[in-house]
């Protein structure tokens, strides 16, 4: 680390040949108190709130040291400025970093030291309305870029002095701030420390959104299914804290990570928990009858028509039969080809602006699909089974777990075009095994389910009245082990 | 590590995955229609291996399987020993896989070369070994559901077609055609020594032998009732030259006129609770082999094992027919030798060994 000198043309030539071309960083040179001592500011024109700087630091300091014989960088932070968030620097590595994290840095000349102070104002996007997690009830905040705001989003809703806040910067090249944040009194101390761990040894050189934290935070993970949660709602955020999670807000990012995470809590949403429990544990137990046929149905149907037909229902089978007269390809293929052509569909419809994305969607399932449908290639039950696994898929609240489902889905698929029911047992347990055997944090994923906690089972297929509130899980608050 | 509660679904899967599809014709051939009494009879070898086994590993401070048969028989002897027992849990591990893939190929995938089906369940053994016994406890607590809901649909889909007649008169083949149908079932039971080597995977072990017996009851009960429902709807003659009694049964359930033929979806829950049995036995050779011979990381054996048994399995038993022959013949007797009579010895061996060992204490 490089110390700062008492020189105040050394210092600025120290900082101008590291930050050489930027011709964003402005130096403003003016004197101090009754000697002329000479001082620098150095900022950055786009990131600073210039009528700040004015009122705050150049204007006070001018004005209020004129009649100082001599001035130094303790006297100036005590005394003359009367920023709140300011701090003294010693090392050029250190004011280099807080000047491109948008700190206005005050040099004076004859002080090996200098102040960074807070003066951030550039333009941001205010909090809106989620439009990824909708909720029909509840907040409908969503986190922004802003990560200052975020923070404060989450304030507003745990008012407890066991919120704790926990400041770091990471990535080599981008130096992107980002905040862990945990109600101390509710998790467990190795959780931190394994969180730490492993963003500390990822060696990560840029972080652009969250999702860069995610891989090292699954750290010798491999698995389709999600491990770290990602929300973009501060009201699940906070609804997941309280349940001993640990939550991490990135600079720039509008979606905040979860962890521990469970299995359960992709098929859970906000409103849950604040309507009727009745039509909510109704709802909850469909997502996951949906979450069964989006992987099954597609599988399920290529071994009953190409394998099993004695399993088919008497009155169904000439139907399907007289149906499959002149298909040319055989029921598998049908399906794989109609399966890919509706995940292009579903590609090609996020992709595009939302009003023709919608109408891509539309218009290609209905118009492909009867024409397909015309024109023999494809059963008509086929187009109905794929939209059926489709819809049902769309079901799932965690963007995760859908994508999960769409890999699960093609895998025993292929399975099953291959052993017809057998493939489709073995598939299942392939994924049954590789789900149980999936720990987050040390925490089972498939926790409250297996291994069983009947406390937690109160929140999990279904929710039960009365303890929506009060109620922590220690499948995760606790890591998983009986107090 | 796993929680005794686990450890007790293992073992009503253990049992009743092989006794579901098998114990019904075996069994009635003869002990007539008292068959649904046999298990009653057959899970006492159950009990008493429980038993044994749980009062040694208590007794010699849980140990390992062959740290335990170290103390009793000394080092030669114990590593001697415990060879034999990997050979008998390998053998049952491809016994168990051949007799899997012989019901595969005879209900659901007639042309599919054996190999293929094979490979494909070994493949799964592997999986589930390499993921460990924790994950396999886990699997279990989740598709243990699957066990009473097969006995309800099986004996509420033949309610209607049940015979009385079938049971009358009753035991006509007298207590002793009950024991007589209960022996070969017996080595079934017996396969619960299988846990001795998961019991170091306990968590705790506070009320171990209360939840195994209550298990091995579970399985007599639902396996009785099985019993009931062929006898009351094959009868005892049809049902003992049925090899699959229970599956046949199947083919006779149905719900209204939309429900019929689920033959076939009974099978889905049997190929995944025959999957961890399988598993469970090629898990322990697994186990054990790394142990005598101090392999670090047993992930290593799992592959070559996988491929020793595809193969083998392939070559011991050529056709269906040489699978009950051998299930009829030889199994029984080589089975209840290392799962009874050996067990018997050594725990006999330790009741002399404490014997002399409290007089030198009070004599001290």
């Amino acid at each position: 680390m490089q110390q700062l000198t008492r020189s105040l043309n050394e210092n600025r030539m120290s900082i101008e040949t590291v930050l050489i071309h930027c011709e964003d960083v402005s130096y403003r040179h003016f004197s101090l108190g009754q000697q002329d001592q000479q001082a620098i500011l150095i900022f950055i024109t786009e990131l600073i709130k210039k009528d700040l700087l004015d009122a705050t630091i150049l204007r006070e300091c001018m004005a209020s040291t004129r009649c100082l014989h001599h001035i130094d960088i303790a006297l100036l932070k005590n005394s003359y400025i009367s920023s709140s968030d300011l701090v003294e620097r010693t090392h050029l590595e250190e004011i280099i970093d807080d000047l491109l994290a948008g700190n206005v840095i005050l040099i004076l000349d004859g002080d090996a030291s200098a102040l960074s102070m807070q003066a951030l104002g550039w333009e941001h996007r205010g909090v809106e309305k989620s439009e990824n997690e909708v909720s029909i009830r509840g907040s409908q905040q969503a986190f922004t870029e802003n990560l200052s705001n975020n923070i404060a989003l989450l304030r507003r809703f745990i008012r407890h002095p066991a919120l704790k806040v926990e400041k770091h910067t990471i990535g080599e090249m981008t130096k992107t701030p980002y905040v862990i944040l945990y109600l101390a009194n509710l998790i467990q101390p190795e959780l931190l420390e394994k969180i730490h761990q492993n963003l500390n040894s990822s060696q990560l050189d840029n972080v652009l959104d969250s999702g860069n934290l995610v891989e090292p935070l699954r750290k010798g993970v491999v698995s389709p299914f999600p491990i770290v949660n990602r929300t973009e709602r501060p009201d699940r955020a906070a609804a997941l804290m309280l349940e001993g999670r640990v939550i991490i807000l990135v600079d720039n990012s509008p979606v905040a990570l979860s962890m521990p995470s469970l299995f359960v809590e992709y098929l859970q949403v906000p409103e849950d928990y604040f309507e009727n429990f009745y039509l909510q544990s109704m709802i909850r137990l469909l997502r996951y009858v949906a979450l069964i046929l989006a992987i099954t149905i597609p599988s399920l149907y290529v071994s009953l028509v190409g394998y099993h037909h004695e399993l088919i229902p008497s009155s169904m089978l000439p139907s399907i039969m007289s149906q499959r007269k002149g298909i040319p390809l055989p029921t598998f293929v049908e399906v794989l080809i109609m399966e890919i052509l509706f995940e292009i569909l579903r590609e090609a419809g996020l992709r595009l602006p939302r009003p023709i994305g919608q109408t891509i969607s539309i218009v290609g399932a209905l118009v492909i699909g009867q024409a397909a449908v015309s024109a023999k290639l494809v059963m008509a039950t086929t187009v109905i089974v794929v939209a059926t696994t489709g819809i049902a898929s769309f079901t799932i609240p965690g963007y995760g777990l859908s994508s999960a489902v769409r890999i699960i889905r093609f895998f025993l698929l292929l399975l099953t075009g291959l052993l017809g029911l057998f493939g489709f047992c073995i598939g299942m347990f392939f994924i049954f095994m590789h789900l149980v055997s999936l720990e987050s944090y040390g925490i089972p994923y498939t926790g409250a389910l297996s291994p069983m906690v009947p406390a937690d089972l109160k929140d999990t297929l279904f929710r039960t009245p009365g303890q929506n509130q009060t109620h922590i899980p220690w499948s995760t608050s606790r890591g998983g082990k009986k107090p | 590590m796993i929680s005794v509660k686990q450890l007790s679904m293992l073992t009503v899967v253990l049992i009743f995955s092989t006794v579901i599809l098998y114990l019904p014709s075996i069994s009635l051939k003869h002990s007539g229609n008292g068959g649904f009494l046999s298990p009653w009879v057959s899970m006492i070898v159950g009990m008493i291996v429980i038993l044994m086994m749980v009062t040694l590993f208590r007794a010699y401070h849980q140990p390992t399987f062959l740290t335990l048969l170290k103390n009793l028989l000394g080092q030669p002897l114990g590593i001697i020993v415990s060879f034999l027992y990997i050979f008998y849990f390998f053998n049952t591990g491809l016994y168990v896989l051949r007799e899997s893939i012989g019901i595969i190929r005879a209900t659901l995938l007639p042309k599919t070369p054996i190999l293929m089906i094979c490979f494909t369940i070994s493949f799964a053994y592997a999986f589930g070994i390499y993921n460990g016994i924790q994950a396999v406890a886990r699997f279990t607590q989740l598709i243990i559901g699957f066990v009473p809901i097969i006995v309800i649909i099986l004996f509420l889909g033949v309610l209607g077609k049940f015979h009385v007649s079938a049971f009358l008169p009753l035991l006509d083949e007298g207590f002793m055609g009950v024991i007589r149908g209960a022996y070969i079932p017996a080595s079934w039971f017996g396969e619960v020594i299988l846990l001795w080597l998961l019991f170091p995977y306990l968590r705790d072990n506070k009320q171990l032998i209360t939840h195994l017996l209550i298990s091995i009851l579970v399985v007599a009960f639902l396996v009785s009732i099985i019993m009931i429902a062929i006898i009351g709807l094959l009868g005892v003659t049809e049902a003992s030259r049925t090899e699959l009694a229970s599956y046949e049964v199947m083919r006779y359930v149905e719900f209204g006129d939309f429900l019929q033929h689920i033959d076939a979806l009974f099978l889905f829950p049997w190929i995944l609770l025959m999957v961890i049995k399988g598993l469970l036995f090629f898990f322990v050779t697994v186990d054990l082999f790394g142990e005598v011979f101090a392999i670090k990381n047993k992930a290593w054996t799992i592959l070559p094992l996988v491929i020793l048994s595809s193969v083998t399995s392939h070559w011991l038993f050529l056709d269906d027919f040489s699978i009950s022959q051998y299930l009829e013949i030889v199994w029984p007797m080589f089975a209840l030798f290392f799962e009874l009579i050996l067990p018997i010895l050594f725990f006999i061996l330790f009741l002399l060994r404490r014997s002399q060992r409290r007089p030198s204490i009070r004599s001290s």
